[in-house]
């Protein structure tokens, strides 16, 4: 038994109880989250939570690099590394006169990569990609034909998740490629009751949906050491729409008569088209203690075409910036291998509504240490201090204080002993 | 490394017991919209048209109506009761007791219609056939009886329905002593007997009679032929009596309401002839009616209801509001108007089929006060459910809707309503909600 093994242990023990919890919670009370799929899921693995989720240049030797496939290249050679992750969140929805607050837990990353040859890495990752939570009650909806209002309750809860397999391939010794193929799943619910009429006598129409999405999505991703403290890495993701299906309930309540209006399973929903999207990221060593990783994204929403009653959708672009700072980059001492992160976020946002966009901002911090005896293991604590949209017009802003946490646990499994 | 342990330990638990503080979130409420367009749309065709049925059943009608008056609309309306006495307790009276006089004790039940204030005359007959009902077993407004065309007594009055308790009405004497005599003789010795010998009593208004109609209570306790002895003992005369009532026991009650109106003079008299035929509301000024105790009911139709469907997308009926106003100088205190109305359901024949009524019970329309600063009032029906049925049949049926106030069969109220072409009021209008979802 390997000394990693209780390490192993305490891993499954976290993912179960957070298993547990991402089925009852959502992570999310954010109304934004009505707006197409929901908003981008917080979930990253190894030290990228605390480094405003750069990675794109990153060559990371003991920990999963989700940003960029052609970094299970840098891995090292003949490891098998587990990396599961969870988060809690405290959020704070503030408009111009109230402001509520929501707290949740959740699962964030199940990853598993391997190293089988020097050249050769592979990995498999899953995570979710977006969620959907909201509870808005007492929205105003005119009538047609008067001037009256009728009240209406939306609701929705659910997200995407992502399942992929990866591959890196290190070419050359400068360069590596890469390819991920994810397969996105998942379920939104949504809730509408109407009411019309007078209290108590309200004439209510109630829609439940339920909207499945799926499809696949694969990305390219290359990696280029061009000196021994500057690297770069470039990644595509490839434009994929995923198919909508629906099962329907549509009730009502008239004259205090209830009756269902309709029952549709399956039927075809409007799909989600993903955009095209581009990454170009850094990762320089300043000096023996100092790395900088800096990523630039865009995703080009605005050639979905598609359209949303909540607000339309705009080209997004992210800004992200971490700093690394390892005392002493040796096997000597505990405390010399400890990991200090700090990151800070920028995303335009890709929703609009009335011509202003929701933005997103972050700034992060990290602590990465070390266990286990052989070294390369890691327990990854990140806080993050998020503010996104802002009380401007109509607009509401959410901050959000997430903690994260991500074991990041490294074997050596390949011997050479075991090899024919 | 323990301490790792133990702080690991603390983040588990952490996670794992986190809980779901949420409040529901009101804020984010401007942000969006519903996905659900409402529409309210009151153009939609409301047809009105009058009948009159040939007869209504007026059987166990819940009072006694007696009156004429001359209505500027229905002509002469009149209403005049038949019913059968019958003992409820064994005679009690003394042998030695003397019979004094008889007399028919009214109750009054509060109900009247028109002008109390003139003189009123009643007359009571005795009725010279049996009185059984017809082959289904009911009374109707229009049956008719034999009776002494000579009445018993004649009694003038002014109606007091509030102020006063009961109409008093003497009865000849022999008349009483007649039937008093056989039955402590023992000829009458059961209910049977004493139809035999009295069949029932006619009343009726006077022929010239302009006045009101008066309602008598039907209750045996409070309603009944009362006949007084006199028992002279030592210690003075004591005072005994001995009642009969209406038959109310009976399976078929034997008494009811006829009640009529000539129309004479009035413009519908040939118009209103056949149950079958309505009169369209733009043929009658732009009015329908309804008229209780005679049997004239306004019926409803709604042709345009199908072009619902030229709402663009797929939607639903939601609540519908159906509003009918009443002609402002046609009621008054007099001349109430009722509060409820009933719902019927016709065939194309304008013949009854049900009551309306939907999962949760009877539809009605009741009165309401508008909210403006006219504070009209209207009568509001749910047609909701109802409507919903009629968009989905498969074949048009011709059925349709009938107003039937509270009491129909035994008041003599009437409505006047005002069509969609109306210049009285306002026009009677249908609401109709629809929530399109897709």
């Amino acid at each position: 038994m390997r000394s990693i093994s209780k390490w192993i242990l305490v891993a499954m023990s976290l993912s179960v109880s957070l298993k547990g919890l991402s089925q009852t919670n959502d992570l999310t009370n954010s109304p934004y989250s009505r707006f197409g799929l929901g908003i981008a899921s917080n979930a990253s693995t190894g030290s990228s939570s605390g480094l405003g989720y750069t990675g794109i240049g990153r060559l990371d030797r003991f920990n999963i690099n989700i940003s960029n496939p052609a970094s299970y290249a840098a891995l090292l050679k003949h490891a098998i590394i587990l990396d599961i992750g969870g988060s809690v969140s405290k959020n704070y929805l503030v408009n111009n006169y109230i402001v509520n607050a929501k707290t949740s837990g959740n699962f964030s990353n199940l990853s598993l990569a391997i190293k089988p040859s020097a050249r050769f890495g592979l990995g498999l990752n899953l995570i979710p990609s977006t969620i959907v939570g909201y509870t808005l009650l007492g929205l105003e909806g005119s009538i047609q034909g008067s001037t009256d209002t009728y009240k209406s309750d939306v609701s929705g809860s659910g997200g995407i998740n992502k399942l992929s397999l990866s591959g890196g391939y290190q070419i050359t010794n400068r360069l590596a490629i890469g390819a991920s193929l994810s397969y996105l799943f998942g379920r939104v619910d949504e809730q509408e009751t109407i009411y019309l009429g007078e209290s108590p006598v309200w004439d209510i129409l109630y829609i439940n949906d339920i909207n499945y999405y799926d499809n696949f999505e694969m990305s390219l991703g290359l990696q280029y050491q061009a000196f021994d403290n500057l690297s770069f890495g470039l990644t595509t993701k490839f434009p994929t729409t995923l198919i909508g299906k629906q099962d329907r309930t549509i009730q009502k309540r008239v004259d205090y008569v209830t009756t269902t209006i309709d029952e549709i399973e399956n039927q075809d929903t409007e799909d989600f088209h993903l955009p095209l999207q581009v990454g170009l990221g850094i990762s320089s060593k300043l000096n023996n203690q100092f790395y900088l990783f800096g990523d630039y994204e865009t995703k080009f929403w605005n050639a979905t075409d598609q359209v949303d009653g909540f607000g339309e959708y705009t080209n997004q672009h992210l800004i992200k910036l971490g700093l690394q700072y390892q005392p002493k980059n040796s096997m000597d001492t505990y405390w010399g291998k400890l990991q200090y992160n700090m990151g800070v976020l920028y995303d335009t946002g890709y929703l609009s509504i009335k011509n202003s966009t929701v933005n997103n901002k972050g700034v992060s911090l990290g602590l990465g240490l070390p266990i286990g005896k052989k070294g390369g293991s890691y327990i990854h604590l990140g806080y993050q201090y998020q503010k996104n949209g802002s009380v401007e017009g109509i607009l509401i802003e959410e901050n959000s204080n997430i903690f994260s946490i991500n074991i990041s646990l490294l074997d050596i499994w390949f011997m050479k002993s075991y090899i024919d | 490394m323990k301490q790792l342990f133990f702080v690991l330990a603390l983040l588990i638990i952490f996670i794992g017991c986190s809980t779901d503080a949420t409040t529901e979130a009101t804020v984010g409420d401007e942000l969006t919209d519903s996905n659900i367009k409402v529409y309210e749309i009151d153009t939609f065709a409301v047809h009105l048209s009058t009948f009159k049925f040939d007869s209504i059943i007026t059987s166990d009608a819940a009072r006694i109506m007696v009156g004429q008056y001359q209505d500027p609309i229905f002509g002469k309306v009149r209403a005049a009761s038949y019913f059968e006495l019958i003992s409820f307790e064994e005679p009690d009276i003394d042998d030695k007791s003397v019979f004094d006089s008889i007399a028919l004790v009214l109750h009054y039940d509060h109900y009247f219609y028109a002008d109390t204030t003139q003189l009123t005359e009643l007359n009571i007959h005795r009725v010279l056939e049996p009185l059984n009902p017809q082959s289904d077993g009911y009374f109707y407004n229009t049956s008719a009886y034999q009776y002494d065309p000579i009445p018993l007594t004649t009694l003038s009055f002014y109606p007091e329905p509030f102020d006063e308790d009961s109409l008093y009405v003497p009865l000849p004497f022999d008349f009483g002593e007649t039937i008093s005599d056989k039955i402590r003789n023992g000829i009458i010795s059961s209910n049977t007997d004493l139809t035999n010998e009295l069949k029932g009593f006619y009343l009726q208004p006077g022929a010239k009679d302009n006045g009101s109609i008066t309602g008598f209570s039907v209750n045996n306790e409070q309603t009944y032929l009362r006949f007084y002895y006199s028992l002279y003992t030592e210690d003075g005369i004591e005072e005994q009596t001995y009642d009969l009532a209406i038959n109310t026991e009976s399976e078929e009650n034997i008494f009811f309401n006829q009640m009529s109106s000539d129309l004479e003079g009035t413009g519908l008299e040939n118009l209103l002839n056949d149950q079958e035929e309505a009169l369209l509301s733009e043929e009658s000024g732009n009015r329908s009616f309804i008229h209780s105790g005679i049997g004239i009911t306004t019926k409803i139709e709604f042709p345009t209801l199908k072009n619902i469907y030229n709402i663009p997308g797929t939607g639903t009926l939601m609540g519908c509001e159906l509003r009918l106003y009443p002609i402002k100088n046609s009621y008054n205190d007099r001349l109430s108007i009722e509060d409820t109305l009933g719902i019927n359901v016709i065939d194309q024949n304008n013949q009854v089929l049900a009551m309306l009524s939907n999962d949760n019970g009877v539809i009605q329309g009741l009165l309401k006060t508008e909210d403006s600063e006219f504070k009209e009032e209207y009568y509001s029906i749910q047609l909701g459910s109802y409507l919903q049925e009629k968009l989905a049949e498969d074949y048009i049926t011709n059925e349709a809707i009938i107003l039937v106030p509270n009491g129909y069969s035994y008041s003599l109220n009437r409505i006047i309503l005002g069509d969609q072409a109306t210049s009285e009021g306002l026009k009677v209008k249908l609401i109709i909600h629809y929530a399109v979802y897709q």
